[in-house]
């Protein structure tokens, strides 16, 4: 006879305790100061005179979206994201069928594709700085290509290309581990039958491997878009603590913008706000996108 | 036709590992160049560690490694334990209280850290928290991926384990320390990988609430270095490379883990 045991009262309060330290520590340090972001951004804010602010309702989010600096650091995070995204997936996707089907140095390879992803976005900006200086060996290389051989995040037309490329090799090899994970997945058997029936490689891969590594593919492309739109490391060290977003607001993107209004032109109200608006697309896309997820997985 | 094939699929592969290796391997090179080398091609009777001993000189970089290590461990230990905690508190007895619970973790999972960032520096000052070890531990004490990662683990361990226990005598907190806990070691071990890559790796936090260079960590040294010293090549390389060392090595020791741990935060199981 099995001997039931219901949750008494002591533990249902030892099971709150816990729960204390998190509670304590995310209410402190996350949730309360995000309720005075709210706050702030409704808010006049003086910060020499911190304590004698003034509500001014909407008025950050309007002077925001009048101001030509937001619009452009706005737009420059959803070209950013709309750019690198697409091809970090399709990549990764590719590399990850490539390993699925190689069986000598699968973990090897795959092992040194994710050493980027797992070293310092410090360390690894600042040695991509050197090799794209002026007469750098990649500015040398690709000036083969037909682009020019300069500094390329001094370059209003490539900083921002900068940026991008130097993310996308960060973060490649995490999205191929993600597409890894999703193709062991899919069974053996499916891959037989579609031999056996005569597909060729693009029609297993289109009929078979993508429906079903749907699910997969919506969970990892709201990831990559997250946080494409949050690049923040990588905008910050190529700056050089001149002005954030260097040269001249080609590499502001919007979560560079909140911080360069917030701790380099002391606009604390004007920052709230666009954390704000960064907060809210970011809610936004993920609800889009893991609803979406959802569904399909039901 | 089928060999061809095979050749030119291992040649795509080797191309994009060297992609992946040769930065490392490049300012592996130049940190180990005399400064008047910079930009040329030497032979290894060129290459030394006189960058690596002069860096010393020049920055406290010892410092920023104590720092480093000290806030890494410190914040892996605090979500070892709390974490562990608040996940299995999750995982059990499920209330409508925890439900509310647990929904605010997964909501926090995915804020931007700029969304509180701002407040969050004024109270540090306010709290007179600025410069210390407090303001680079407290942020990132609980990372909330590592108690909803113990809640999904905690879900899989069987009941009947702990009614076990329980009738044993052993109240909810003694099943937690003396039963679960012990039993979730391939989930403490994803979590710890995760803490520590994140924390020694950090840059947001120490770079808002520190500015003097007493507790600068690792990445934030590193970023002013560069800045000091940018026309130094070989001096900001040998910082690259002190900077990244200890996580390769790691990283060399238990790739498997570490891949399969990331791997947990794009897709969210184990």
């Amino acid at each position: 006879m099995r001997k039931k045991i219901s949750s008494s009262k002591s533990e249902q309060i030892s099971s709150y305790i816990l729960l204390i330290p998190t509670l304590i520590l995310l209410g402190i340090m996350v949730l309360y100061p995000l309720i005075q972001t709210a706050f702030f951004s409704l808010y006049r804010i003086d910060l020499l005179k911190f304590s004698e602010r003034t509500f001014v309702g909407l008025k950050n989010y309007i002077e925001l979206f009048k101001d030509s600096e937001f619009i452009r650091s706005l737009t420059t995070s959803i070209i950013f994201t709309i750019v690198v995204v697409p091809i970090q997936c399709i990549l990764a996707f590719l590399i990850a069928i490539l390993l699925e089907n190689t069986f000598k140095f699968r973990g090897l390879f795959r092992t040194i594709f994710f050493i980027p992803y797992i070293t310092s976005t410090v360390a690894t900006a600042i040695i991509f700085m050197k090799l794209f200086t002026q007469d750098g060996l990649l500015s040398k290389f690709f000036s083969f290509f037909g682009l020019p051989n300069t500094t390329w995040y001094t370059n209003l037309d490539l900083a921002l290309p900068f940026l991008a490329f130097i993310y996308i090799w960060t973060t490649l090899g995490f999205y191929i581990v993600l597409f890894s994970t999703g193709l062991n997945t899919i069974p053996e058997e499916l891959y037989d039958a579609a031999k056996i029936d005569g597909a060729n490689n693009v029609q297993t891969i289109r009929f078979i491997t993508i429906p079903v590594l749907k699910p997969f593919i919506f969970l990892i492309l709201s990831t990559a878009i997250i946080s494409a739109f949050q690049v923040f490391d990588q905008a910050y060290v190529l700056a050089r603590g001149a002005s954030l977003g260097s040269p001249a607001g080609a590499t502001m993107t919007l979560p560079v913008f909140v911080y360069a209004q917030a701790f380099r032109y002391n606009r604390v109200d004007h920052g709230a706000a666009a954390a704000m608006i960064l907060l809210l697309l970011v809610l936004t896309i993920t609800m889009v996108l893991r609803g979406r997820f959802s569904d399909d997985s039901v | 036709m089928k060999k061809a094939m095979s050749m030119s699929k291992y040649l795509v592969l080797i191309i994009l590992a060297i992609a992946c290796l040769f930065p490392f391997l490049y300012s592996l090179y130049i940190s180990l160049q005399y400064p008047e080398d910079y930009g040329k091609l030497v032979g290894f009777n060129r290459l030394s560690l006189t960058n690596y001993k002069k860096i010393l000189e020049l920055v406290p970089i010892g410092r920023w490694y104590l720092n480093t290590i000290l806030i890494t461990c410190v914040v892996t230990f605090s979500n070892l334990l709390f974490s562990s905690m608040a996940g299995y508190a999750l995982a059990h007895s499920i209330s409508r209280v925890k439900n509310i619970i647990f929904m605010l973790i997964l909501g926090v999972m995915i804020l931007p850290v700029q969304a509180y960032l701002i407040p969050l520096y004024f109270n540090i000052v306010h709290w007179g928290l600025q410069n210390t070890y407090w303001s680079l531990i407290l942020p990132i004490a609980i990372y909330p991926f590592c108690v909803f990662l113990m809640r999904q683990y905690f879900l899989t361990l069987p009941k009947e384990l702990e009614d076990a226990a329980k009738i044993d005598g052993l109240g909810p907190l003694g099943v937690f320390f003396r039963i679960a806990l012990p039993l979730s070691k391939p989930a403490l071990s994803t979590q710890a990988i995760l803490s520590f890559t994140w924390t020694w790796n950090g840059f947001v936090i120490p770079v808002t609430m520190i500015n003097n260079s007493n507790y600068y960590t690792l990445t934030v040294g590193l970023n002013t270095l560069k800045d000091f010293y940018f026309n130094w090549p070989t001096i900001d390389m040998a910082g690259v490379i002190y900077t990244i060392l200890p996580i390769i090595i790691v990283f060399i020791f238990l790739q498997e883990h570490i891949t399969q741990a990331f791997a947990t935060t794009g897709l969210g199981h184990i």
